[in-house]
């Protein structure tokens, strides 16, 4: 069953997306397993902001369909033979966050504002990511067991329900901007590079 | 892989069954692994295995819901207790069948697939993406010691983006002569 079929990919495609999967697969392998063995909170949002700059620079470059999800797995497929131990989760993410981007670029077309959406979406996919992981190996249950320590801490100390939902509100909403801002610069980042190859 | 309907099967039946059942699934299908796969079971040895077992099977039930049962002096929430200690296996059950199913994978069967989704050129692209990745890696260095040399960490700081286009076009350039070579 054929999904999406990248055809006439020439030898520079070839070799560009190559270049990419490696600069990402080098960033995931060593700055993705430095992170995981010292526990820096906000890892995720950390590794995929870097994603999205990577993704976003290289759309400017590989134009053809399909090649941020051929990017995508290529670099899962590096992550997974490097021998850095096999973890699901940043593997799974790698591909998810490559298929949003193909897909927001491929339906709505590559521009700056596409490019700010695409990284709003895949910093507030980041964010929903881990929950989705966790409904995979501990179930639907582990959101009631969230919801009840959340309701026993904040009546503990008297705080209203309304804060926590601000509180995360605020927070998705920092993932958002972030995203996009971040975006902004990965396209600003392509146009460059696409201007700079020109005229080499 | 013999078994991988059979590891797929387990994963699906941890995540459909309930609590009461998985309980006494798990050291079943931990001992299976053991055997069969000579499955290292380090997953006891790290301490998120711990943390994860004290919020699930610890605290909740102690903090959860209403009191239903008393150990010692421990009053806990019996249902609470049993659906902690589902969830619990459920987790190692499903990471050890994924491990299990990983070591297995052979990388030829995850190219077929790429290919057979349509990405024809992936076994291509892997194969140039290890040829490159000593060049990419020596040419990332290279530019991360010119800049501290140069002084001009804070012009790069003043301009990410045009720092970050050049690194990436010297990058592709340099990877299309190692390739042409």
């Amino acid at each position: 069953m054929k999904i999406i079929e990248t055809k006439n990919l020439t030898r520079i495609d070839l070799i560009n997306t190559a270049v990419f999967g490696a600069v990402w697969g080098l960033a995931e392998i060593s700055l993705g397993a430095l992170m995981h063995s010292s526990k820096i909170p906000f890892r995720g949002t950390i590794m995929s902001s870097l994603a999205v700059v990577i993704i976003i620079t290289a759309k400017a470059l590989l134009k053809y369909k399909g090649s941020l999800i051929l990017l995508g797995g290529v670099t899962a497929m590096l992550r997974l033979s490097m021998g850095i131990g096999f973890n699901i989760t940043p593997f799974a993410a790698i591909i998810i966050e490559s298929v949003i981007a193909e897909i927001i670029f491929d339906t709505i077309g590559f521009r700056k504002v596409t490019a700010v959406i695409a990284g709003a979406v895949i910093l507030l996919y980041t964010l929903i990511h881990g929950m989705i992981m966790q409904v995979i190996f501990l179930g639907v249950d582990i959101y009631s067991v969230y919801y009840e320590i959340i309701i026993k801490i904040t009546s503990s100390f008297s705080i209203p329900e309304s804060y926590i939902i601000i509180f995360i509100t605020l927070f998705a909403l920092t993932h958002i901007i972030m995203g996009g801002v971040i975006g902004g610069f990965g396209y600003s980042v392509g146009a460059k590079a696409e201007e700079l190859m020109k005229t080499k | 892989m013999k078994n991988q309907k059979i590891i797929i099967a387990v994963i699906v039946s941890v995540m459909i069954f309930p609590s009461y059942l998985v309980i006494p699934l798990t050291p079943i299908v931990l001992t299976a692994y053991y055997i069969i796969y000579n499955s290292s079971l380090d997953i006891f040895k790290k301490k998120s295995t711990y943390f994860l077992f004290f919020v699930l099977v610890i605290a909740q039930p102690l903090l959860i819901g209403e009191k239903s049962s008393v150990f010692w002096i421990l009053n806990y929430n019996k249902e609470i207790l049993i659906k902690g200690l589902g969830m619990f296996n459920r987790a190692i059950v499903i990471i050890n069948s994924i491990k299990i199913l990983n070591c297995a994978a052979e990388e030829t069967s995850i190219k077929k697939f790429w290919t057979q989704i349509g990405f024809g050129e992936f076994e291509n692209v892997l194969s140039k993406t290890h040829e490159v990745l000593p060049a990419v890696k020596k040419a990332l260095n290279e530019s991360f010691i010119q800049i501290r040399k140069s002084g001009s960490i804070w012009k790069c700081f003043l301009n990410p983006s045009d720092t970050a286009a050049r690194l990436i076009v010297s990058l592709l350039t340099a990877s299309q002569i190692t390739i042409k070579k």
